[in-house]
């Protein structure tokens, strides 16, 4: 009897044991596969959500309709613009920051350079010029909207014109003087036809991004109040798991562009994957002598962030990475080399309580915000790995 | 209509046919009560009634549901026109000519197949983002089900009223007038019938893609606020105007066909007045 029951017991144990493989969780990224992304695809390949005990499934779709998912607890994680949480919160969605991803805003305008090679200097010298606009919501509307505020003027001072995501192709035509864009996207686009000399007239542009006049909260990991409460320790094993991609994409782009492979269709050309993948054993071999954690480093961010040094560095990178790469994976690396300097800080993740506010009030001028939300309610820096780590974060 | 295997109890009369309705829509708006009052779904998912009428009386009041509604019933009456036209048009043409018929047919059902979406953003490049490339979208979706209901009513005219008018030496404007146009015009009206409401989709998906003002714009910039009662105004707010259209085409099909009950057309035919 007392071994039928043994082997009873141990039946019911390894059931058990088999039942507690890893938590399936789906994290909504929106707009579609992009190597911007990376982070997420480098945590996946390299299996730090698995160490984690997580098996990540992303779902793309419209931001909104992510945040709506995540508010409702359909879905528990997402990452999106810090202002929708703060859009979000005003409407009554129990939704929070655990993570600021981005620490720079990925928006700007750029504006077309004029004959006389001068013009415009200044986000005001754009008065009375024809700006594309991508809509009059999300991202690039609340960057063009802080970039009024800051230099006191209104919608009524420009030609303001929707054009949806066709910049590129109106700047080259000559059809709008500048447009509101991501920064780490239509620039390069801009670049690679004039390049190509598919732009039209164009003799140049010039970039008024917003960070430096405006610090607003950027791309965030979102999670809602519920699974804060209920399952923390989802979020924790996510967040960490996160900030171990991102600073592998970051300290070798060569590799998180394979990792991204998979995800991104037509990102690579035959050939890509194999000069890639020689890139980044190459940075391997070449710090041998590194402690072993270091090996495999192309790009070294440490401490404080030397914005001369990053771009250096990263300037060496985009030559060494656009040499023996097709043109659409070379545009796709530069991408990915342009979007790193927007996550770089001291300590990644932490979300500063200035940059919220400075949000909350960009959004309240610009009348978005009926219902201005208690930003302490809106992010949380608890979960940030370096802030767990040592007293970096406030 | 006679419906003789029915169990339908329903004693269909003309107050019962103007209830039907407004009782559907009061059981709707109680299953929507409840819904909500039962949070089913949060409220920042299924508002309740209440803070949807509420906001419609806000953006009544403030004048921006009526401007959204004249800039997207504008683009609707463009689309519906010149795809209506264009269509009723080239079917006729391609019924007429086998030619036509063989070159065009092919690409016609290729646009068809392909989504209005898909075609959405280069009409914004190619006409820019105001009324032009919101009517030609609703224009394009209006297009097939014109073209198609033409060819099909044209050549549902009966053969025998064709040879009749030919013995009378009818000329090519006669027959078209007298006897092609009245013979398709149920299935020109049918196609129009659908035209209608498939307009409100173009212009609307129009709105979506690029647009300044609209109530695919302002769905839009309610969702960008996460504003649910405001979104849910402007879906009622299309819907209304898809239901007038679809209505006014409706009473149009009653009067241009009231001739085939009364038989005045058939009379007309009879009396062989037509001269060379």
């Amino acid at each position: 009897m007392r071994r039928v029951l043994f082997l009873l017991l141990l039946l019911l144990t390894a059931g058990n044991a088999s039942a507690q493989g890893p938590v399936t969780t789906e994290l909504f990224l929106p707009f579609i596969p992009n190597v911007q992304f990376a982070p997420v695809y480098v945590a996946i390949e390299n299996g730090y959500f698995a160490e984690e005990g997580l098996d990540v499934r992303i779902r793309h779709g419209a931001e909104h309709d992510g945040v709506d998912l995540v508010a409702a607890n359909q879905l528990q994680l997402g990452i999106f613009g810090g202002e929708q949480v703060l859009l979000a919160r005003s409407q009554g969605r129990p939704v929070l920051s655990v993570y600021e991803w981005f620490q720079q805003f990925p928006a700007g305008v750029v504006a077309t350079i004029g004959t006389d090679y001068e013009s415009p200097r200044e986000f005001s010298d754009l008065a009375g010029k024809k700006v594309g606009i991508h809509g009059r919501s999300g991202v690039t509307w609340t960057a063009f909207v802080a970039l009024m505020n800051a230099a006191g003027m209104t919608e009524q001072d420009f030609e303001l014109e929707t054009v949806g995501f066709n910049v590129p192709e109106l700047v080259c035509l000559g059809l709008i003087d500048a447009a509101v864009v991501y920064l780490n996207n239509e620039p390069l686009q801009i670049d690679n036809r004039i390049s190509a000399r598919d732009c039209g007239d164009l003799r140049g542009y010039r970039v008024f991004p917003v960070t430096p006049v405006v610090d607003l909260v950027s791309n965030v990991i979102v999670t809602n109040e519920t699974t804060l409460e209920a399952s923390p320790e989802l979020v924790k094993a996510f967040v960490k798991a996160f900030d171990r991609g991102l600073q592998a994409a970051i300290a070798n782009p060569a590799a998180a562009m394979l990792a991204s492979s998979p995800y991104v269709e037509g990102l690579l050309a035959p050939g890509d994957a194999e000069v890639l993948a020689s890139l980044a054993s190459l940075a391997s071999l070449a710090q041998l002598a590194m402690d072993e954690a270091d090996r495999g480093t192309m790009l070294r961010v440490e401490g404080e962030v030397d914005e001369e040094d990053l771009e250096a560095q990263l300037e060496e990178l985009r030559a060494t990475l656009g040499r023996g790469l097709s043109t659409s994976a070379k545009l796709q690396s530069s991408v990915l080399l342009s979007t790193i300097p927007l996550w770089v800080a001291e300590v990644l993740g932490y979300s500063d309580r200035v940059s919220w506010v400075t949000t909350a009030a960009a959004l309240q001028a610009a009348g978005m915000l009926d219902n201005a939300p208690d930003v302490d309610l809106a992010f949380t820096n608890r979960f940030v790995p370096g802030c767990a780590a040592g007293d970096a974060c406030p | 209509m006679t419906r003789p295997n029915s169990t339908d109890v329903y004693a269909r009369s003309p107050v019962s046919k103007r209830l039907a309705p407004l009782a559907l829509i009061a059981a709707v708006l109680l299953l929507w009560q409840i819904m909500s009052a039962l949070q089913v779904y949060p409220v920042f998912i299924i508002p309740p009634p209440a803070a949807v009428l509420q906001k419609f009386v806000a953006v009544s009041l403030d004048g921006s549901l009526l401007h959204h509604s004249l800039v997207t019933l504008k683009a609707v009456l463009a689309g519906l026109a010149g795809g209506a036209v264009a269509g009723a048009a080239l079917g006729y043409l391609v019924e007429r000519s086998a030619l036509l018929e063989d070159a065009l047919t092919p690409f016609v059902v290729a646009l068809q197949s392909t989504p209005i979406v898909a075609w959405a953003p280069l009409l914004v490049i190619w006409f820019g983002s105001g009324l032009t490339s919101k009517a030609i979208t609703s224009a394009l979706i209006v297009f097939f089900p014109t073209f198609v209901n033409t060819v099909v009513g044209m050549r549902n005219v009966p053969a025998s009223l064709q040879d009749l008018l030919r013995v009378h030496r009818a000329t090519r404007w006669q027959v078209l007038t007298v006897l092609e146009i009245p013979a398709a015009l149920p299935m020109l009206l049918g196609g129009l019938k659908i035209s209608a409401t498939l307009a409100v989709i173009g212009a609307v998906v129009g709105e979506f893609v690029s647009a300044d003002a609209g109530l695919g714009f302002l769905i839009t910039l309610a969702r960008s606020r996460y504003d649910t009662p405001l979104v849910l105004v402007a879906v009622i707010a299309l819907a209304v105007i898809a239901r007038i259209l679809y209505g006014i085409v409706s009473m149009l099909e009653r009067r241009l066909l009231a001739w085939q009950h009364s038989g005045t057309r058939a009379s007309y035919l009879q009396k062989g007045t037509f001269q060379e």
